[in-house]
């Protein structure tokens, strides 16, 4: 049961000696608000339930109307844990020695894309808008010596928290 | 009698697809997911998916289709 209550934050692929420094996934506020819809969608069918109850006909109805229900349920339960899975499997891994970005775009859709440290040249940080100020949310832009010139993390929570903690790696590192 | 094995078949391959896509999301969640909190959310996921089919298979035993289908 440890494996619910403590990690060490192992991943795919770690090289020996690699310690993960930070796991960070996108602002919370992109899993919400998926989620916010399907919760929204679940309550009209409540609420569209408990007004057909009213109904002469629903007494009738109502076994196959429960089914029907239950069956709704279940199909919003698992679009909302598709969203959860895909948005916990998103993320961007510091470590020691690279950053690793995993992108999880379906069940069969996984693509890696890492950067050394010591490739670094360049770390910007937008936060661009009103909103992305008040959740403090922003882009970080990377500038790489290696192959791709540029590597683009987005919507990232505290952007420039994120930034120090690579620029301080970046330093031990080097 | 034809129609029953169709509809039984029918079950069968609804029942496959979700099993595998439950199976699927919980193993991306454990074996994929970096840290516990996608573990925990397996967990939770799994739980809810077993709730809410029995409540799903136990709904639709319920349903008398006689009562339903002839008209009073």
């Amino acid at each position: 049961m440890s494996i619910f209550t403590f990690s060490k934050n192992t991943f795919e692929g770690q090289l020996p000696g690699e310690e993960t420094i930070l796991v960070t996934r996108k602002h919370w506020i992109f899993l919400v608000l998926p989620l916010f819809l399907i919760f929204f969608l679940g309550a009209m069918i409540l609420a569209f339930t408990f007004w057909i109850s009213s109904f002469s006909w629903y007494e009738r109805f109502s076994p196959i109307w429960q089914f029907i229900l239950s069956l709704i349920f279940l199909i919003l339960w698992n679009l909302g844990f598709w969203w959860i899975m895909i948005y916990s499997l998103n993320t961007i891994i510091i470590t020691n020695k690279r950053i690793i970005e995993n992108k999880q775009l379906g069940l069969f859709k996984h693509i890696v894309n890492e950067l050394q440290l010591k490739d670094i040249q360049d770390i910007s940080v937008k936060i661009i808008g009103p909103f992305a100020h008040l959740m403090n949310y922003g882009d970080i832009e990377v500038q790489s010596a290696g192959t791709v010139a540029k590597f683009f993390f987005n919507q990232l929570p505290w952007p420039e928290k994120i930034k120090n903690v690579i620029m301080e790696q970046k330093i031990k590192e080097s | 009698m034809i129609q029953k094995i169709l509809s039984n078949i029918l079950f069968v391959i609804i029942l496959s697809i979700y099993l595998w896509y439950t199976f699927a999301i919980v193993y991306h969640l454990i074996r994929f997911g970096v840290g516990t909190k996608p573990k925990r959310m397996a967990l939770i996921f799994f739980v809810g998916s077993f709730i809410l089919f029995s409540a799903t298979v136990i709904f639709y035993l319920k349903i008398n289709w006689q009562d339903i289908l002839i008209a009073k």
